[in-house]
């Protein structure tokens, strides 16, 4: 795949239309601006995208590889405005997260008879203790030990995920699957832990980012 | 058989209603008969544990009155009978999530499905007690062998009574053969003079109700624990069976019998 | 149990047993813990006692209290009843 360089304004336009993932995009960048090694250090650049959306994150790796090669992005070119409805193109550290606007911080113990809800995300700094119930519209990320019962995507969500710092839980519950730890089993880890679904099933796994 | 609903009361808190509850229901269950266990203190719910079956809970007693979901989906099936079910306690609500009324409605459904419900009552004389009391044919008051718990028992049998609950009957619980036999610990005739109702057992005070609760295995299961062969006797008596009481000869009151044999003791 | 209760009950020969003494303070808070239970008592109680009195005594009904009262080891009945005169003619006594 070729990518065409015009010059455009006064200044070096590259067309990168034709890719279609940010990575291709990226390394098309790289190989054409090894090919014009020769530009004076400060040019500036224009990037045209063509209709893809990209993340400011990613707006940002682009002009670290212009920066990279002693050069500054004078306007990034795209055929369509980013739409804050759209999904973002980022990555999620997680496959399969869907995004949330709404995340709520809740920094104290819950206890038993305490329940909390949230449209969105709920971030715990604290416990969750048994008999204590979170519930969450989105994802639930417990940065102490989760003793009670949590419930993530309870609208359905079949992505979302629970987890904790210690995740030793009365029941969990991701969109409409309940799970409870096997009989007379103690979880005795100590590093923390993601429950998701895959294949049907509420699985439980060291967390790795 | 005819369907019954007895409460478990008591008025003071601590003398152990739930444990009575869960042990009652297990024997009841071991007997053959068909079982279910409502916990009514909503917002302190404590027989799941007991009963070691929290992790199962998903609806709960108010769902099922409020037709959040059918009332057999809100029964737990314990993991050791096939007849015994929980009825959880909400945790999350009050106790006027519930009605007297409702409450009535209630067990009188599940009547039609089991032989014996046991109500779980909660501490104290307001909505919670009214609410547990409401749909019972019978009560059984505990009380333990002090002041306070008298006293309040006293107040409880006035007010099941008052409710038209007349007929109610006293398990002594946590009586202490030593204490009592050195004169530190009123026995079951003192607290039968002044309760003055049918007495339906006497637990002894036993450290293995610890363990079980700790476990989650309610102590009848346990051939070696003297508070659940207690229990199972109680149990026979509710399905209306005739056992003698339980004699306060405690094992480590072995020695003294020895010394009796020996003529040592006076 | 501190050393000291230990002690006095190893050397008090008159000891009373704390059940007894349990028992007996039972005993008396019941009586008016039972009392206490319906207001209706003390009402019901003022009303026979009225019927009764009326016709030995003439009495001012309005000014009558009858009261539960603790005192140390007993519970005591206390009817508190100003009498405007006596009657001369007791004709229910007859009978």
């Amino acid at each position: 795949m070729s990518t065409a360089v015009k010059q455009a304004r006064g200044g070096m336009l590259i067309d990168l239309k034709a890719y279609n993932t940010f990575a291709q995009m990226k390394k098309g960048l790289e190989k054409k601006l090894t090919s014009l090694a020769d530009l004076p250090i400060g040019s500036k650049v224009s990037i045209d995208i063509g209709k893809k959306i990209l993340s400011n994150k990613q707006v940002r790796e682009l002009e670290d590889t212009l920066l990279d090669y002693g050069m500054h992005l004078e306007e990034l070119m795209s055929g369509r405005l980013p739409d804050v409805e759209e999904e973002l193109e980022e990555e999620p550290v997680i496959e399969g997260m869907t995004h949330y606007d709404d995340t709520a911080l809740i920094c104290q113990h819950i206890r038993s008879g305490q329940k909390r809800f949230v449209q969105g995300n709920i971030v715990v700094l604290g416990d969750i203790n048994p008999g204590a119930e979170v519930v969450a519209g989105g994802n639930i990320l417990v940065m102490g030990s989760l003793r009670g019962l949590a419930h993530a995507g309870v609208f359905g969500d079949e992505g979302a995920i629970i987890a904790a710092y210690r995740l030793n839980p009365t029941q969990l519950r991701i969109a409409t699957h309940i799970t409870r730890p096997p009989d007379g089993e103690r979880n005795a880890v100590d590093y923390p832990e993601v429950a998701r679904i895959r294949e049907g099933r509420v699985i439980i796994e060291k967390l790795k980012i | 058989m005819k369907s019954r609903v007895i409460v478990i009361t008591s008025g003071k808190g601590g003398v152990g209603k739930t444990t009575t509850t869960a042990n009652l229901g297990t024997a009841l269950a071991m007997m053959g008969k068909k079982v279910v266990m409502i916990d009514t203190d909503i917002g302190l719910r404590n027989l799941d544990v007991v009963m070691g079956l929290e992790n199962r809970i998903v609806f709960d007693i108010v769902d099922a009155v409020n037709g959040h979901c059918k009332l057999k989906q809100a029964l737990i099936k314990d993991k050791r009978f096939d007849g015994l079910y929980l009825l959880p306690a909400a945790q999350t609500k009050d106790k006027t999530a519930v009605s007297p009324h409702q409450m009535k409605n209630m067990t009188n459904e599940l009547r039609k499905d089991f032989d014996f419900i046991l109500v779980d009552c909660p501490a104290g004389i307001e909505q919670g007690f009214k609410n547990a009391i409401a749909g019972a044919d019978k009560a059984v008051v505990v009380a333990t062998p002090e002041v306070s718990s008298v006293r309040d028992a006293d107040r409880i049998i006035g007010l099941l009574e008052a409710a038209g609950l007349t007929e109610t009957r006293l398990i002594i619980n946590r009586i202490r053969g030593k204490m009592v036999k050195r004169g530190d610990m009123m026995d079951i005739s003192d607290i039968n003079d002044i309760l003055a109702i049918e007495l339906l057992g006497v637990v002894p005070e036993d450290e293995a109700i610890v363990v079980s609760t700790n476990r989650g295995e309610p102590a009848v299961l346990e051939n070696i624990s003297r508070a659940g062969a207690a229990y199972r006797r109680i149990a026979r008596r509710l399905n209306g069976e005739e056992v003698p009481m339980y004699s306060l000869d405690d094992p480590e009151n072995i020695m003294d019998k020895f010394k009796k044999m020996l003529k040592l003791a006076r | 149990m501190t050393l000291l209760d230990v002690l006095s009950r190893i050397f008090s020969r008159e000891s009373v047993s704390s059940k007894d003494v349990a028992r007996e303070r039972l005993r008396l808070v019941l009586v008016h813990d039972r009392a206490s239970v319906s207001p209706e008592f003390l009402n019901s109680l003022k009303e026979d006692l009225i019927k009764v009195i009326r016709d030995y005594l003439d009495i001012d009904e309005e000014a009558l209290q009858v009261n539960l009262e603790n005192e140390e080891n007993s519970i005591a009945l206390i009817a508190n009843i100003p009498v405007k005169g006596f009657r001369r003619k007791v004709e229910t006594a007859s009978s």
